[in-house]
């Protein structure tokens, strides 16, 4: 079983990408996840807890052997994320370290790694890209497992080891290398994981991996400096810094790597060279930065390790490669993704093909089962006329408008801004899909580009597509899924025939 | 001959000679069944061709009216050709003469054109009845996505009992 640990903003970024992967069926049939985020108020973190709570919904609405397929085990409850918080956020950081029950030779060795600011630092919005008070946070997680009072870890720790007697644990660490609780937790969480199986049976059955994301975005100093004035706090993130921390920890994971220290499996470093502009915040429910492809990136290579983890230890690099041309631009196109040749080609057609599906439904077929004639002229939908009986049977009853309604809910509010948000960067950097479909926002879709999904838009656009999908609809719906809800039967049908729409598409481009 | 009896309910109007009028109609009843035929054919085509190029492109279009079986209105036509080739055939031969009294309960004085009236409805409904029968019973002419749309009637039960 693969255990995703997302640690900090980013690693919730990458929990966000990776749930939309699952959504698109690209996800392994299960994914145990938490979040660590000593600021559990950030409001990234609060975008993936609503993702994870509709994508859950949906699943149990839709989920069949193409799409929502994952079943996500998230340990203390059945939809919501779980976030354990590493410091009591009302306490500073010197209270963590328990600064004032020291010695004072220790008080002293303290002051020697820490400055003043940053012991007194209030520990409400995380470790604020101050990785050495996340480090030190978290290399008391043994602490945490052994009291009794925090089953958390204990119960992680049992799941894992519960993993390893059956198979194998796949274990991701992911978060940022250059902020404060990603860089801290990584490496606390991977001694700390081998240590809890060292003395097992199957320990070496155990592989873990890091997703490690250096800058991809930056803040101006001046805004954080006015950010810093404004809440009278001197320790704040400074993007000026990002570059150095990475490099450090870049630096420190070779030097492990060089003395044998290394714990890993794989590592995988992904990042960009032109780092998106973002606003500044300290944290809190404010701090929302768009979603950017190398969270996609990162959360490709959790699934990449979660289906093989590399037989030797290794360490991977991604990031935009450069296009013969285009070298000043980078563009990010399919290519780029990182996975294997075939394995490239079918996550392509089997995120074309959820794509497909979401716009066929938030900008056709949502709007024909709003249609009041839809039960008194059954005849015209014949599939629906012929597989749906009416009563409770039928995609008008309040609990199937229900259910379809989570469907919408998820692709309007989640799945399309993302993709927006993914493909905003200047100068058409992101070459995935066709942004054109959705530049009127999730509800307006454009559904004449039906047949034109992928990027680049193309000049001529008709509404044929839209006739060729209904047809297959029909096509398909004999062969379809009857099991289920009569949305989850719907649903069966039209990613049946999305799938094969997509299929006949890449057969009739030149060279197949 | 056995064809005629598509035609049995075309009395012999008074006036004409009973030969006559039943040779006029062994030959009348040949052109009749092959208008009808033919207007038929062209009719499935039309409606064939027309229902292929049906395109279902907005939400609205699944439930806008099935505009394909318009093309039974060249029944009307069908009928049509008929009546005129009626009169036109009855007219020359001179089998109905012009003062014939009333035929079929008509009040009408002019028998022949009365005739002419009740062919073009009858091989108009006959044609609209055939060109309706086999759009409904061979699938081929009609796509699959609208596969209910010629007899909607007949699945109407079914939606109401919803």
């Amino acid at each position: 079983m693969l255990t995703l640990i997302c640690a900090g903003g980013s690693g919730a970024r990458i929990l966000e990408a990776l749930i939309h992967l699952c959504a698109a069926g690209l996800g392994p049939t299960k994914l145990r996840t938490f979040v660590i985020d000593p600021d559990a108020a950030n409001g990234n973190l609060d975008v993936t807890k609503k993702l994870v709570e509709r994508y859950v919904r949906c699943r149990t609405i839709f989920a069949n052997d193409q799409f929502f397929r994952t079943e996500l085990d998230l340990i203390q409850s059945e939809n919501e994320l779980c976030t354990w918080i590493p410091v009591n956020t009302q306490q500073k950081f010197e209270s963590v370290l328990n600064y004032h029950q020291l010695t004072p030779a220790q008080q002293e060795i303290v002051r020697l790694l820490f400055t003043q600011d940053e012991l007194d630092m209030e520990m409400n919005v995380g470790f604020r890209g101050h990785p050495s008070l996340g480090a030190a946070a978290l290399s008391l997680l043994p602490i945490y497992q052994a009291n009794p009072a925090d089953a958390f870890w204990k119960k992680i720790t049992t799941l894992i080891q519960h993993d390893v007697m059956e198979s194998e644990a796949r274990v991701v660490i992911a978060g940022s290398v250059f902020g404060g609780t990603g860089a801290s937790a990584i490496h606390p969480l991977v001694r700390y994981l081998r240590s809890s199986m060292a003395e097992k049976e199957n320990f070496q059955k155990l592989k873990v991996a890091a997703v490690a994301l250096v800058p991809y975005f930056k803040f101006s100093s001046s805004d954080a400096a006015a950010g810093a004035k404004a809440n009278q706090d001197e320790v704040v993130a400074r993007s000026e810094h990002f570059a150095l921390a990475a490099k450090s920890a870049a630096n420190y994971y070779d030097h492990l790597q060089r003395t044998k220290d290394w714990d890993f499996d794989a590592m995988y470093w992904m990042g960009d060279d032109t780092p998106v502009n973002v606003k500044y915040c300290k944290g809190g429910s404010p701090q929302q930065n768009p979603a950017h492809f190398v969270e996609l990136l990162g959360a490709l290579a959790c699934l990449d390790f979660g289906l093989s983890p590399p037989s030797q230890k290794s360490c991977c690099y991604s990031g935009p490669l450069d296009i013969e041309g285009l070298k000043d631009l980078n563009p990010v196109t399919w290519k780029d993704l990182p996975l294997g040749e075939g394995t490239r080609e079918d996550a392509q057609r089997q995120l074309h093909a959820f794509h497909l599906a979401a716009v066929a439904h938030q900008g056709f077929f949502r709007h024909v089962f709003e249609d009041s004639r839809l039960e008194t002229q059954s005849y015209c939908l014949p599939w629906y006329h012929d597989r749906f009986d009416g009563g409770s049977e039928s995609l008008q009853s309040k609990e199937s408008r229900d259910q379809l309604e989570a469907l919408r809910i998820y692709f309007s509010q989640n799945y399309f801004p993302w993709w927006a948000q993914i493909h905003s960067l200047d100068n058409d950097r992101v070459r995935l899909f066709n942004p054109a479909v959705w530049r009127d926002g999730p509800d307006r879709l454009y559904t004449n580009r039906l047949d034109n999904l992928r990027y680049p838009d193309n000049h001529e656009h008709f509404y044929d597509c839209v006739d060729r999908l209904f047809a297959k609809t029909i096509e398909v719906a004999p062969k379809s899924s009857d099991q289920g809800s009569p949305p989850a039967r719907y649903f069966s049908i039209l990613t049946n025939a999305a799938v094969q729409l997509v299929e006949q598409e890449d057969r009739a481009k030149p060279g197949n | 001959m056995r064809l005629q009896i598509l035609l049995s309910w075309l009395g012999q109007p008074k006036g004409a000679y009973p030969d006559d009028w039943s040779d006029f109609l062994d030959i009348f009843v040949v052109t009749f069944c092959l208008v009808v035929a033919l207007t038929v054919l062209m009719t499935v085509v039309f409606y064939a061709i027309s229902a292929r190029q049906k395109r279902i492109h907005f939400p609205a279009d699944v439930f806008a009216a099935y505009t394909p079986m318009l093309w039974l209105l060249l029944s009307v036509v069908g009928g049509l050709v008929v009546a005129l080739l009626f009169n036109h055939f009855a007219s020359a031969q001179d089998y109905i003469r012009p003062d014939a009294p009333p035929v079929l309960g008509s009040d009408a004085n002019d028998a022949r054109t009365v005739y002419a009236i009740y062919l073009f409805a009858y091989s108009g409904a006959l044609c609209a009845a055939l060109s309706w029968v086999l759009i409904t019973a061979v699938p081929w002419f009609t796509p699959r996505e609208f596969k209910y749309r010629p007899a909607p009637f007949l699945h109407e039960r079914k939606a109401r009992a919803r």
